[in-house]
C-alpha cells in the first residue's frame, strides 16, 4: 500500500505524458511529418554560423535539429514527451514539490502541448527556426540550468554560476535565459531565505541590461525592441497581430508560477491530511482546467489538416490516397473544401486518367482557410502545383520567395531542385542536392534525384517526373501570376494548344473549370481528333456534358465540331451518351419547377440529384474565390 | 569587429566542443608522401577552382577541396625549396603557413632571379592502395596588391520578398567579415527595410552611401563621420536616387531614377527578366542637398552612371524605346514586355563642367545596338584608358542574363573584345576596378548558376587579365552552402568603421528633404 502511494503520482504523470504524446500522435502526425519537411538542419559549421547571428540561436539550431526527427512521427513525438517527463521531474525538485502536488509540474507540459497543437497554418508562416521544439528545449535547459543551481552548494559559487548564464544563456537561448534566471532565485527567494534577494536584483540587473548590451554590442542585425523577443516565436504576419496564439506562452508562465504556490504557501507547515486532500484536489482541478484550455487551443481544422494530408499524398504519389482524404470523415462542424484541396483533387484525378468522369463528383467551395491573416496559395499547396502542372519557372520563383521570406527548408530544396531538373539547370539542382545529401533523412532522396543530372534521359522514366514533362515541355515567355496560382494555371492551360495528350487533356480540364464556352470547342474538338480513333473511346461523362449543354446554350452557333452545321444540328449527329441528355432535360425540367426558388436555396435543391453533373457546375456553382 | 568575432568564432566555438576531440585525433596524423605512385595527366577537380590563377601578394590564404573521388588525400604545397604537406579533401593553409609561401622565393625582400612567384600544388590521390599523382598546377603571385577592403550586399536571389538584408565588408588579407549595416537593425513584421547600392567616393569609407527602402526610407550619405538620410523623391525626376556615382573629387553623386518592374519566365531557367520602363540621370549635390535632373528624351532609358577618373566625363548606357504597339490600350510597360528581347542598350558619356555643374550633350562610346546587343555598366580603369563593361543580348539587369560577359575597350583606340579569358558559360555582371587598376573584381554566377559570387582577376594594364579566381573563404566548400548572393562587390581602402546599430539609430533620425 505504501509503494503503492509513492507510485501513485509519478505513475500518473507518465500516464498523462504518454496520453498527450498519444493524442498528438493520433490527430497530427501529417502535420508533424509536415513541420519537419518545412525546416531544416544540416549537420555544419555554416549552418549553426547561420543559425547564431540572432541571440538565442544555439536554442533555435538545437531545436530545428530535433524537428527533422518527425520524419518519423512517432520518434519525434517520443523524444519530445521524454523531455516533457525530464522537465516534470527537473520541476519537482525545483519547487520541493511532495505528493500530489507534483502533479502541477503537468501543466508545464500541458502549456507546451498547447503551444504545439496550436499552430496551425503558422507552420507555413513561423519565421523562427525550430519553432516547433523551441518552447520544449526553452524549458528543458532553462530547468537543468535550474537543477544545476540547486544543486551547487556555495553560496558564491551559485551567484558566480549565475551571472554566468545570466551572460552567456541570452546570446546562447535568447529570451528562454530569463525563465532559467528566474528558476534560479524564484523558488529559493519563494522558501524565504533571505540571502536570495540579491541575487534577485542580479538576475534582474541581468534580464533587463544583458539583452540592450549585447544588441547594441554584438548583434548589428537585431531591433532594440527586439532583443526581449529572441528566440520567442512572433505571431504577427505583416499588420495582422494574433494576440490569442501567445495565450499558450501566457499559460506556460503561468505554470511555473502555479508550480511555485505551494512551496510559498506551505513552505513552514508538515503535510497534513487536510493539506492532501486538498493538494490532489486542487492539482486535479487545474490539470483539468488545463486540459479544456489545450483542448479549445487545439487546432482541429478539417480543411488544416485534410490540405496536409493530400499534400504528403501527393509527395507519396499516393493519388488514390488524395481522393479517399478528400472525402474523408469532417474532424468537427463538415466544412465546404478549400480551393487548394479542390486543386489537389483535381490533380490526382488527372493523374488518374479519371479527371473527366468524376472530377464533379467531389464537394466544390472556396473555404478561405481558417487563419487569422490572408493564406495564399503560394505558401500552402501552390508551389506543389505549380511544379505538378508543370510550371517549372513559377513554382521554383515561389520556393526561393518562401525559403527567403520564411527560412530554408526541406520542402522549398526539393521542389527547388525538381524544378532545377525539369528545366535542365543541371548546376542549381546539384547545390540543393548536395544540401539535401547531409541532412538525416533526406539523403536516399537527393540520392535518387542526383542520378537524373547524371542521366537526364532517365527523367521520361522516372514516375513523378514523366507525367511533369509533358506539361512543362511549351514555349517560354514572360508572364506573372499575381500570387493566384489557380487563376494563373487556369488561364495559361485553358488557352493553351498542345500536341502531347496529357497537355491537350488538361488544356480541356481547365477550360472546363474557366466555363468559357469559346476556349472549350477547339479543345474538345482536339480532344476528339486525338482520341476518338482509339480502340473502344467513349468521350468522357463531363466533357460530353459540357458539349451538351454549350450545345443547348447556343444552338445556332456554328458547330466547331461539325463545319457547315450548327449546334443544335450537330448535336442530333453527336452520339452523345443517353444519360448525358436525359440528365440535361431533368435539370432543365426541375429548373423550370424550381423557377421561383433563389440561387442559394436551388445549390441545396439541386444538389441530392444533380450535385454530380456538369450542369450543377456550370448554373450553381458560382463565385469560387481562389487565393 | 568584436561582434564580428563572437559570432563567427565564440559562438560557433561552443557549439563546436564535441567535434573538438575528434579534430585533435585528426590533426594528430601527420601526412606523409606516398613512397611510390604513378604520374596521371589528369587535373585534379578541386574547389573553388583555382588552378594556374594569379593572386596578389596580399591575399588571404587560398584554400580548396578536391572533389576528384579517391579513398585517401595527400597535398603537397612547395615554394622555393619549403615544402608543406596536407591530408585529407580540404586544403587549407594556415595564415602562418601561407605567408612562407609567399616569401619562399624571397631572398633579402628581391625576386630570385627575377622570376615571378609561384606556389605548385600536387594532389596525391589514393584508390585500392594504389597512390597517383594528379597533374600539378601553380598558384602564380602578383607583387601588384589589391586593396585590402571588398565590400557586398548579401542577399538571397529572390524576386520579390525579402527578409534580412546586410552590407558586409571583407578584408581580403584574411577571412575578417563585418556588418556594415543590416537592415533588421530597423526592421520588424509591419515594417520591413530593404537596403542596396552601396558606394564609395574614390574606394575611401568614410565617404559612403546606400539607400534605404520602404520604412524610414532615404539615402543613407556618411561623409567624414557624418551621416546623413536623405529624402531625394522631389517630383522632378521618376524616382529617388537609384544606381549611385560619387564624382572622384567633389561632393557630388550621380544618380539613375529608375522605374523598375520584373516579370517571370514560364519556362526558362534565367527565371527573371528586369526591365526600366522609364530612367533618367540626375546630379545630387551632398552639399546643398540639391537635385538636378539630366535633360534626356523621354524615350530614352539612361541607366548605371559612372564617372571618369577626372571627373570630367559621366559615363552611362542608355536604350531608345518607344511603343511597338500604338495601340492606346497597350501600356509602355506591357509593350516593353512583349518585346524585351528588343530593348538594346548603348554606352554614352557627357562631359561635365564643374564650374557651371552642367552636362554638355552625350556622345556615343560604345554601339551595342549595331550588332543586336546591350551594353551596360561602364567602368573606366582609374588610369583612365580602359573601359569595363558587360554586355549581353538585351536589356539592362544582366545578372539574370546568361549570356551576360564582360568586356574591355582600350578608350585609345575604341578598340573592344570580349574578355575569354575571364568569363564563363554563366553570368558576368557587376564589376570594379581596383584603386591601382591592376585588379578588377566582378560577380559571376559560374559557381552553380543562381547564387553570384565575388571573382578577382589581374590586369597586365595592357588589356589582358589573368584567370579569375573565387574569392577566398577560411573553409573551402562555404560558398556551396551559402544561400546568398554577393551584390555589387566595390573595393575599399580600408574599413568603414561606423557600426551597424549606429547607421540604424541615425536611420531612425528625421530625414533631409532634397531640393
Amino acid at each position: 500500500m505504501k509503494y503503492a502511494k509513492r507510485i501513485i503520482v509519478p505513475l500518473l504523470m507518465a500516464i498523462s505524458l504518454v496520453v498527450m504524446g498519444g493524442m498528438v500522435l493520433q490527430t497530427e502526425s501529417e502535420v508533424l511529418y509536415r513541420m519537419q519537411e518545412l525546416s531544416l538542419w544540416l549537420p555544419t559549421r555554416h549552418f549553426y554560423q547561420t543559425s547564431v547571428i540572432y541571440p538565442g540561436g544555439t536554442l533555435t539550431w538545437a531545436a530545428a535539429m530535433m524537428t527533422q526527427f518527425f520524419f518519423h512521427p512517432t520518434l519525434g513525438m517520443t523524444m519530445m514527451v521524454a523531455c516533457w517527463g525530464i522537465i516534470v521531474v527537473l520541476l519537482c525538485y525545483q519547487f520541493h514539490l511532495r505528493g500530489p502536488w507534483r502533479l502541477l509540474t503537468l501543466l508545464v507540459p500541458l502549456a507546451l502541448l498547447a503551444c504545439l497543437v496550436q499552430t496551425g497554418y503558422w507552420i507555413y508562416y513561423m519565421k523562427l527556426q525550430g519553432y516547433v521544439w523551441v518552447p520544449t528545449l526553452g524549458v528543458l535547459l532553462s530547468s537543468l540550468l535550474g537543477f544545476i543551481h540547486l544543486l551547487i552548494p556555495n553560496r558564491w559559487v551559485k551567484m558566480g554560476f549565475m551571472v554566468s548564464v545570466g551572460i552567456l544563456g541570452y546570446p546562447l537561448m535568447g529570451a528562454w535565459w530569463a525563465l532559467a534566471l528566474a528558476l534560479m532565485v524564484v523558488p529559493r527567494h519563494l522558501r524565504m531565505e533571505k540571502s536570495e534577494a540579491i541575487n534577485v536584483a542580479l538576475a534582474l540587473a541581468l534580464v533587463v541590461l544583458v539583452p540592450l548590451i549585447m544588441v547594441q554590442q554584438f548583434y548589428g542585425q537585431v531591433e532594440t525592441s527586439q532583443a526581449y523577443l529572441a528566440a520567442m516565436p512572433c505571431f504577427q504576419y505583416a499588420q495582422t497581430d494574433c494576440e490569442s496564439y501567445r495565450y499558450a506562452y501566457y499559460a506556460l508562465a503561468s505554470a511555473f508560477v502555479i508550480c511555485a504556490m505551494p512551496g510559498l504557501i506551505y513552505r513552514n507547515s508538515v503535510e497534513t491530511y487536510k493539506e492532501l486532500r486538498l493538494s490532489w484536489a486542487l492539482s486535479l482541478v487545474l490539470i483539468a482546467l488545463a486540459s479544456f484550455g489545450v483542448s479549445k487551443c487545439w487546432f482541429r481544422d478539417t480543411n488544416f489538416h485534410k490540405e496536409i494530408a493530400m499534400n504528403n499524398a501527393i509527395e507519396r504519389l499516393d493519388w488514390e490516397g488524395v481522393l479517399r482524404i478528400m472525402l474523408s470523415q469532417d474532424m468537427g462542424e463538415p466544412m465546404p473544401p478549400t480551393r487548394v484541396m479542390v486543386m489537389m483533387k483535381n490533380l490526382a484525378l488527372f493523374r488518374l486518367g479519371r479527371a473527366g468522369n468524376e472530377m464533379f463528383r467531389y464537394p466544390e467551395g472556396a473555404e478561405e482557410q481558417h487563419a487569422p491573416w490572408k493564406v495564399r496559395m503560394t505558401q500552402v499547396g501552390g508551389k506543389m502545383l505549380y511544379y505538378h502542372h508543370g510550371k517549372a519557372g513559377f513554382s521554383y520563383r515561389w520556393c526561393m520567395e518562401d525559403g527567403v521570406e520564411f527560412g530554408w527548408s526541406v520542402d522549398v530544396l526539393k521542389y527547388m531542385t525538381k524544378n532545377s531538373l525539369i528545366t535542365h539547370d543541371w548546376e542549381v539542382a546539384r547545390k540543393y542536392i548536395n544540401l539535401l545529401k547531409k541532412t538525416l533523412y533526406h539523403r536516399e532522396w537527393a540520392e535518387h534525384y542526383e542520378q537524373l543530372i547524371y542521366h537526364p534521359e532517365r527523367m521520361a522514366e522516372d514516375p513523378e517526373m514523366k507525367a511533369i514533362i509533358p506539361l512543362a515541355e511549351f514555349g517560354d515567355r514572360l508572364d506573372g501570376d499575381n500570387t493566384l496560382v489557380e487563376l494563373y494555371l487556369l488561364k495559361t492551360f485553358s488557352s493553351g494548344f498542345g500536341a502531347d495528350p496529357s497537355y491537350q487533356e488538361m488544356t480541356l480540364i481547365c477550360s472546363l473549370i474557366m466555363k468559357d464556352i469559346d476556349l472549350f470547342w477547339p479543345r474538345f474538338h482536339q480532344y476528339l481528333n486525338m482520341h476518338q480513333k482509339e480502340e473502344g473511346f467513349h468521350a468522357p461523362r463531363y466533357y460530353q456534358e459540357a458539349a451538351y449543354l454549350y450545345s443547348m446554350l447556343e444552338p445556332q452557333r456554328p458547330s466547331d465540331l461539325w463545319p457547315g452545321l450548327t449546334n443544335a444540328e450537330a448535336a442530333q449527329r453527336i452520339p452523345f451518351d443517353a444519360e448525358v441528355k436525359n440528365t440535361y432535360e431533368r435539370f432543365m425540367q426541375f429548373n423550370t419547377q424550381c423557377g421561383s426558388m433563389s440561387e442559394e436555396q436551388k445549390k441545396v435543391a439541386f444538389y441530392p440529384q444533380y450535385g454530380d453533373t456538369f450542369y450543377y457546375f456550370y448554373f450553381l456553382v458560382r463565385n469560387q474565390k481562389t487565393n | 569587429m568584436i561582434s564580428f568575432n563572437l559570432q563567427k568564432y565564440i559562438l560557433p566555438a561552443l557549439g563546436r566542443g564535441m567535434g573538438v576531440g575528434l579534430l585533435f585525433f585528426a590533426a594528430c596524423s601527420n601526412p606523409k608522401l606516398p613512397a611510390q605512385y604513378t604520374e596521371s595527366q589528369e587535373k585534379p577537380d578541386i574547389f573553388p577552382e583555382y588552378q594556374d590563377v594569379t593572386v596578389p601578394v596580399n591575399i588571404a590564404p587560398l584554400t580548396f577541396h578536391i572533389d576528384t573521388e579517391a579513398n585517401d588525400y595527400v597535398t603537397r604545397i612547395t615554394a622555393g625549396d619549403q615544402e608543406w604537406l596536407y591530408a585529407g579533401r580540404d586544403v587549407c593553409p594556415t595564415p602562418k603557413q601561407w605567408a612562407q609561401m609567399l616569401n619562399a622565393q624571397m631572398v633579402n625582400g628581391q625576386m630570385v632571379n627575377g622570376k615571378c612567384r609561384m606556389v605548385n600544388v600536387e594532389v596525391f590521390v589514393e584508390n585500392n592502395s594504389k597512390w597517383t599523382r594528379l597533374k600539378p598546377f601553380a598558384i602564380y603571385i602578383s607583387e601588384d596588391e589589391i586593396d585590402p577592403y571588398i565590400s557586398y550586399r548579401l542577399i538571397s536571389p529572390s524576386y520579390v520578398t525579402y527578409e534580412d538584408l546586410t552590407i558586409n565588408q571583407r578584408c581580403l588579407e584574411n577571412y575578417d567579415e563585418s556588418l556594415i549595416y543590416g537592415n533588421m537593425a530597423n526592421s520588424n513584421e509591419k515594417d520591413g527595410q530593404c537596403i542596396n547600392c552601396h558606394s564609395y567616393q574614390a574606394y575611401n569609407p568614410e565617404r559612403m552611401q546606400f539607400h534605404v527602402r520602404q520604412f524610414l526610407g532615404g539615402t543613407i550619405i556618411a561623409y567624414d563621420g557624418k551621416i546623413e538620410r536623405i529624402d531625394m523623391k522631389t517630383g522632378k525626376t521618376v524616382s529617388a536616387g537609384v544606381y549611385p556615382s560619387w564624382h572622384p573629387t567633389e561632393k557630388l553623386i550621380a544618380y539613375s531614377t529608375n522605374k523598375t518592374g520584373q516579370s517571370f519566365h514560364t519556362h526558362d531557367n534565367q527565371k527573371v527578366e528586369v526591365q526600366d520602363t522609364y530612367s533618367d540621370l540626375m546630379l545630387y549635390d551632398v552639399e546643398k542637398h540639391e537635385v538636378q535632373p539630366l535633360p534626356c528624351d523621354t524615350n530614352d532609358l539612361d541607366c548605371f552612371p559612372f564617372w571618369s577618373p577626372d571627373g570630367k566625363y559621366l559615363y552611362y548606357c542608355s536604350a531608345h524605346y518607344e511603343k511597338l504597339d500604338t495601340a492606346e490600350a497597350t501600356t509602355k510597360e506591357f509593350d516593353m514586355i512583349q518585346n524585351y528581347e528588343k530593348v538594346k542598350y548603348n554606352l554614352y558619356r557627357r562631359p561635365f563642367e564643374l564650374k557651371t555643374k552642367s552636362f554638355g550633350e552625350r556622345e556615343m562610346v560604345f554601339d551595342a545596338a549595331r550588332d543586336s546587343m546591350s551594353a551596360t555598366l561602364p567602368r573606366i580603369s582609374p588610369d583612365g584608358r580602359w573601359l569595363l563593361f558587360t554586355m549581353g543580348n538585351h536589356g539592362v539587369f544582366h545578372i539574370w542574363h546568361r549570356d551576360a560577359d564582360l568586356y574591355l575597350m582600350n578608350l585609345a583606340t575604341n578598340e573592344t573584345r570580349r574578355l575569354d579569358e575571364v568569363n564563363s558559360d554563366n553570368v558576368e555582371s557587376y564589376h570594379s576596378w581596383s584603386s591601382n587598376g591592376r585588379w578588377i573584381i566582378f560577380s559571376s554566377r559560374r559557381t552553380d548558376g543562381n547564387f553570384t559570387r565575388p571573382y578577382i582577376a589581374h590586369f597586365d594594364g595592357k588589356g589582358h587579365f589573368s584567370k579569375p579566381f573565387e574569392l577566398p573563404q577560411r573553409h573551402p566548400q562555404y560558398h556551396r552552402e551559402f544561400m546568398r548572393s554577393y551584390n555589387i562587390p566595390e573595393f575599399m581602402t580600408g574599413p568603414v568603421t561606423i557600426g551597424s546599430q549606429q547607421f540604424a539609430s541615425e536611420i531612425r533620425k528625421d530625414s533631409i528633404k532634397a531640393k
